[in-house]
């Protein structure tokens, strides 16, 4: 018999923990670690759910936060890897917008999880250097010289893209 | 393909193939969330215990000098209408919490909003809220308002109190620099750094004691990207923007007024602001440090002033004190010093 918060709380997980998991596979490349981020996200929260007033924005912080300060998978060997294989287009033909959408995928796991929160947050997000710095509990200087550094790395490895044409607001 | 459009389209397409999370998942969060729950309350449990014995444990141990600490000449209880608090030197306390005092009249004048005086001069800046912030003098007259867009972190004095400088960062194209604000007239001037050259962490800007350059902590990576480390301080031209020399400091300086009056000698410290323990008094001839009790400014060659507590200390370059101050009223609010003039 669940405890009427357990039950609200179960809702809550029934309804949104797909949205939080796409988030956590962002972020993780990979989906076992990403319900392994999701999981322990949501215990936490369920910790203090009595306290937590909007619980979709809270966990989503919690996410960003605790891979970009060095939450580890329980199976971080399959963090590390690139996309499983049945989920990637393999050796088949793919069209010149479908290469590059793979090696940004790639290129995206070759960095490391504090580059590519912040990264994800300022062009996926759209989060500015201050909304980005306060989700990660870190200096804003931080985020803009992580930002710089993440996207020095992917010209590197995704060179075909046209990088002089990166926007978006401050 | 612009890189913002090929990131959405790649994300979504990750994530469009992604099926919903396993059956159980709440059930599994709930039981880990009980566990969390109940470490917790033995930790506050433990907590209690612990409190109890560091509440009653500074009343035997503190010193008998600090209790007779003297108190300072014409602090008062009111900071509103107290005086000029005079530090060895003619050094003054120009702050006490949100009282700023008014150089031209002795007076400590109560500012609202989060506001930051000069170390010398009269002006002050004013943050009151995000886009923006305010230069003013310490009574309110002459503001002048200065558009923060692409500022990053804190903004820092210059020993003289005539300029400001605050890290900048811009998306479009993705750049990082330092920009110099006039705190007479607002205007800023933006300098963008070779990013790849000078790595740095924090980004932190923070100026030379005679204000004609700034330095950036230049990053080590050695530990990894999350340590944040620093190799080396890199200096460049705040007028023109021009980098100059490396400074074999491994930390941030507290301050302009932190370098010793020659420019041999840096006290630095920790990356977290507020930070009471890991200051270092550094020969930048050297590159040698020592350990330093605070993050203190210095007054003369052998003498430097320090803030703790609601305390001023008077210290020597071997990090000794020799005197401890109390300022009336301070409590454990930020205490500013300033140089005489």
């Amino acid at each position: 018999m669940m405890t009427p918060e357990e039950a609200e709380f179960s809702v809550f997980v029934e309804q949104r923990a797909h949205a939080l998991l796409k988030t956590a596979y962002a972020l993780t490349g990979d989906r076992h670690a990403a319900e392994d981020l999701v999981q322990s996200a949501l215990a936490k929260a369920f910790a203090r759910w009595r306290r937590i007033d909007e619980p979709e924005p809270y966990l989503r912080r919690m996410i960003y936060n605790e891979f970009a300060s060095g939450w580890r998978s329980r199976r971080r060997q399959a963090e590390v890897t690139v996309a499983e294989p049945p989920e990637r287009a393999g050796t088949r033909y793919v069209d010149a917008d479908t290469a590059l959408r793979l090696l940004l995928r790639d290129a995206l796991q070759a960095l490391p999880p504090r580059q590519r929160a912040v990264l994800i947050l300022r062009y996926f997000e759209d989060l500015s250097v201050e909304e980005t710095a306060a989700v990660l509990s870190c200096r804003q200087g931080t985020v803009a010289s992580q930002a710089s550094r993440g996207l020095a790395k992917l010209r590197e490895l995704v060179p075909q893209l046209e990088w002089s044409e990166v926007g978006g607001r401050h | 393909m612009r890189f913002e459009q090929l990131l959405h389209e790649t994300i979504d397409e990750m994530t469009g193939e992604l099926r919903g999370p396993g059956a159980g998942l709440a059930a599994r969060s709930i039981a880990k969330g009980r566990s969390i729950r109940r470490t917790r309350r033995l930790a506050v449990a433990g907590g209690a215990v612990m409190a109890t014995v560091v509440i009653a444990l500074p009343w035997l141990v503190l010193p008998r000098a600090d209790h007779a600490a003297p108190v300072l000449p014409g602090t008062s209880t009111t900071p509103t209408t107290g005086t000029t608090n005079e530090l060895p030197g003619g050094w003054v306390v120009t702050r006490v919490g949100s009282s700023v005092l008014d150089r031209a009249t002795g007076e400590y004048v109560t500012m609202s909003g989060q506001v930051s005086p000069a170390p010398a001069g009269n002006r002050v800046l004013v943050v009151d809220g995000p886009g923006s912030v305010r230069l003013v003098d310490v009574r309110g007259t002459h503001p002048v308002t200065v558009d923060t867009t692409g500022f990053v972190g804190d903004f820092n004095w210059s020993s003289a109190g005539d300029r400001l400088v605050g890290g900048i960062t811009q998306k479009d194209p993705d750049r990082v620099g330092f920009a110099v604000i006039d705190a007479e007239t607002g205007a800023v001037r933006r300098h963008w750094i070779d990013h790849g050259r000078y790595d740095c962490s924090q980004c932190t800007f923070t100026w030379t004691r005679d204000g004609g350059a700034v330095v950036l902590p230049i990053a080590d990576r050695s530990g990894g990207e999350a340590a944040e480390l620093v190799d080396s301080l890199q200096s460049f031209d705040a007028t023109t923007g021009e980098p100059g020399g490396s400074l074999m400091v491994t930390a941030m300086p507290a301050g302009p007024l932190s370098w010793s009056p020659g420019g041999r000698y840096v006290v630095a410290g920790p990356p977290t602001p507020g930070a009471a323990e890991g200051w270092r008094l550094y020969d930048i001839t050297t590159g040698q440090s020592a350990d330093f009790p605070a993050p203190a400014v210095w007054v003369s060659a052998d003498l430097l002033l320090a803030t703790r507590d609601g305390k001023v200390l008077t210290l020597t370059p071997d990090g000794t004190v020799t005197a401890t101050m109390q300022v009336s009223g301070a409590g454990r609010a930020t205490i500013g010093l300033g140089p005489p003039g």
